[in-house]
């Protein structure tokens, strides 16, 4: 019998845990990362020269109930025609039945992971107005994330920022027309309807999605028919939280509907837009993820949010703090005039 | 149930229902229970010497009378009588017994015996020995991960030369030397210079590795669930091993 | 024009305010008037080739620094005139406030002018 090294025994377990692409067009890379309901794989799409991305279920899905969910989830995505969201480029079928679809490979950092890399508050702030303009952009489309979290969120190399994993996405209307999939000769229409019927699986009421730390109460309660586009502004806040304490809202001691326990530094205003992002009582949040996006704006140009009140002396602290140069400047001027002409006197 | 069950779709990525050696052994079939004994040797025997080899620190000679002497007991008595499958792994199981072993040895020198006269001639201590060099000397304090170690060795070998025996009797030499060339040997060869070496086209390449890892991980998976205690364990075994869901 | 506008308004405000500076100084109180208005129209003077640079150049250090050197100079040539009266010259105490004035124009015109005046390029529909 062969003896095998050590590193041949690696490449052999992987090689073992290796999907099968046959007669499907694309090769196989490597895995690149694994979630709840499958794996995702970076594959070689030699037709078009390029490097996607493929996810596809971990078993064969005997209920049908996960393969409906992932088709659910490409069907969503290719909707959702944004800078901020992945787009998707096909769906398919592998010989044992898996389900699978094919993404744009996002090169980049997770957020979790971005955060850590000693970025300004500015870049997280700007960071996290991009993720809201993609959020708010689905909302308008009429799709919920429910599973927004740093870990769910891609930022490349230019800032630019990718909503990830649409996997639990929950469509707020019946859409009026069907998305048109386009089908690898393996993967009938027909064959993927049959293994979607309906198209759009529905969380039943009472069925519990979503991540701790960063799902609304609604959404730990199981009460699905109830939410809205504010159990994502929820997570956005919940999110915020984590881009200014970097540390998961949950280990900061926010357990739904409890407020973030902030570190030092973090300013107040932008507390107070995470908190009321966060808000137990949905009517008490931000309507939507453009409003918490406008709030941010403005505390980026230096200018009050609705979450914080400002007294007018807070008001003129910080219209100082935002002229400093000019109001320096003109101390040193009056400073200097004055210098001059007490220098002038006999 | 001892016949085979495959999977109704071809090329499943699951493996087909086989019974596991802990119900082999205890199987009123004298031929099961010795099937059973036979495939328990053939995974064992290997790990076991090395790791009275290395983990043990005894000679040559010290070694190989133990380890005749385990599988004797595993073979004479009934060594996974009190085997309780959920409790612990199998192989956890068989490496407190051979821990147990040595160390009465130490006390008992009688027992050194080769199982009173029982001996498998056809186990190869040469070649491990030819082997042993090529290991890193083990922990003191490591022994579980070490026999771990050594029986996933053993276990990928075993089923890289039933893989080797399979694609031989179906014609399919050529897909077993791809694997060999690109998943067994160190310099890891590409795809391009495969296709290149052999003549065949990079989709032949891509399409013929697939069918010799396919076949490779059924094999492996087949392997597994005899060697493991029950479903649970060979879930749990599937997933380290081969990093895949079985279910 | 917006940027040359707000320079040349700058300017005027800050030269009347330091031309008024001299009623501190009980010698120069009986020439405020040519005082204050000389003054300002050196810092309008100013302000205008300021702004004329602001309007052209992106880059604010430069925009600032090109002040402080209008400031400078302007006020240099003011200080060669020696006081008619001692014949001293005053190199210090004119060219100091001068260089800070042609600095917070410089300022004060690429923080809050607005954008720099573009060529306008060929617009391909």
């Amino acid at each position: 019998m062969r003896w095998l090294s050590d590193r041949t025994v690696e490449r052999l377990r992987a090689a073992g845990s290796e999907i099968d692409l046959t007669h499907t067009r694309y090769r196989l890379i490597e895995p690149i990362g694994r979630g709840g309901m499958g794996t995702v794989y970076l594959v070689e799409d030699p037709a078009l020269d390029r490097r996607v991305a493929l996810k596809v279920l971990d078993l064969p899905d005997a209920g049908g109930e996960l393969t409906a969910r992932l088709i659910q989830e490409a069907r969503v995505l290719a909707r959702l025609e944004h800078p901020g969201i992945v787009p998707v480029h096909d769906v398919g079928e592998l010989e044992d039945g898996r389900v699978f679809y094919t993404m744009k490979f996002v090169r980049g950092d997770r957020l979790d992971r971005w955060v850590r890399s000693g970025v300004s508050l500015r870049q997280r702030l700007v960071v996290f107005r991009r993720l809201c303009e993609a959020v708010a952009f689905a909302h308008a489309q009429r799709v919920l994330h429910r599973d927004l979290k740093p870990q769910n969120i891609m930022v490349g190399a230019f800032g630019e920022v990718l909503v990830m994993d649409w996997g639990v996405a929950k469509i707020l209307r019946n859409l009026d027309e069907e998305p048109t999939l386009r089908m690898t000769p393996e993967a009938s229409p027909e064959s993927l309807s049959a293994r979607s019927p309906g198209a759009s699986p529905q969380t039943r009421h009472g069925t519990v999605l979503g991540t701790p730390g960063y799902m609304p109460p609604e959404q730990a309660r199981g009460e699905s028919a109830q939410l809205d586009e504010r159990a994502d502004v929820y997570a956005l806040g919940a999110v915020l939280a984590f881009l200014l304490g970097g540390r998961a809202a949950a280990e900061m001691g926010a357990r739904s509907a409890s407020k973030p326990r902030w570190g030092r530094g973090v300013p107040r205003a932008l507390r107070a837009v995470a908190e009321m992002a966060m808000r137990a009582e949905p009517a008490e949040r931000y309507r939507g993820a453009d409003e918490l996006a406008a709030e941010v704006d403005r505390f980026l140009e230096g200018r009050p949010v609705m979450a914080h009140p400002e007294s007018i002396l807070l008001r003129a602290g910080r219209f100082l703090w935002k002229h400093r140069i000019a109001v320096i400047l003109l101390l040193v001027y009056a400073i200097v005039r004055a210098l001059v002409l007490l220098a002038e006197r006999p | 149930m001892d016949e085979t069950t495959r999977m109704p779709r071809t090329g499943s990525p699951f493996p087909p229902t086989r019974a596991s050696v802990v119900q082999g052994v205890r199987s009123d079939d004298p031929e099961t229970r010795k099937r059973a004994y036979t495939t328990l040797v053939e995974s064992y025997w290997r790990p076991v010497y090395t790791y009275v080899r290395l983990q043990w620190r005894r000679d040559a000679e010290q070694a190989q009378d133990l380890t005749q002497e385990f599988l004797a007991r595993v073979v004479e008595k009934e060594f996974l009588g009190t085997y309780e499958p959920g409790r612990s792994r199998l192989r956890t199981f068989v490496r407190t017994c051979l821990d147990r072993l040595v160390q009465n040895a130490d006390r008992d020198a009688r027992r050194l015996k080769r199982g009173g006269g029982f001996e498998i001639r056809s186990l190869d201590f040469g070649s491990v020995e030819g082997e042993l060099s090529r290991l890193d000397p083990p922990d003191p304090n490591q022994g579980e991960a070490f026999f771990e170690r050594e029986w996933i060795r053993g276990f990928f070998g075993s089923v890289v030369e039933e893989l080797r025996l399979e694609c031989e009797e179906s014609g399919k030499q050529i897909h077993f030397q791809l694997f060999e060339r690109y998943d067994l040997e160190e310099a890891g060869a590409t795809y391009e210079s495969l296709a290149r070496d052999f003549e065949l086209s990079s989709n032949d390449v891509t399409n013929r590795l697939a069918y010799a890892r396919r076949t490779f991980r059924r094999i492996a998976l087949e392997r597994l669930r005899t060697l493991t205690g029950d479903e649970a364990e060979f879930r749990a075994e599937a997933r380290t091993l081969l990093g895949v869901d079985v279910s | 024009m917006k940027k040359i506008l707000l320079a040349m308004a700058l300017g005027a405000v800050l030269g009347l305010l330091d031309g008024s500076s001299a009623w501190f100084s009980p010698d120069a109180r009986d020439k405020m008037g040519s005082i204050i208005l000389w003054s300002a129209l050196k810092d309008v003077t100013a302000g205008f080739l300021i702004g004329v640079v602001a309007a052209l150049v992106r880059s604010k250090v430069a925009v600032v620094f090109w002040g402080l050197l209008v400031g400078l100079g302007l006020a240099f040539l003011v200080a060669m005139e020696p006081d008619p009266d001692t014949g001293k010259h005053y190199y210090l105490a004119i060219m100091l406030p001068g260089g800070l004035v042609g600095l917070l124009v410089g300022y004060f015109t690429a923080r809050y002018g607005g954008g720099v005046v573009r060529r306008r390029a060929a617009t391909v529909t």
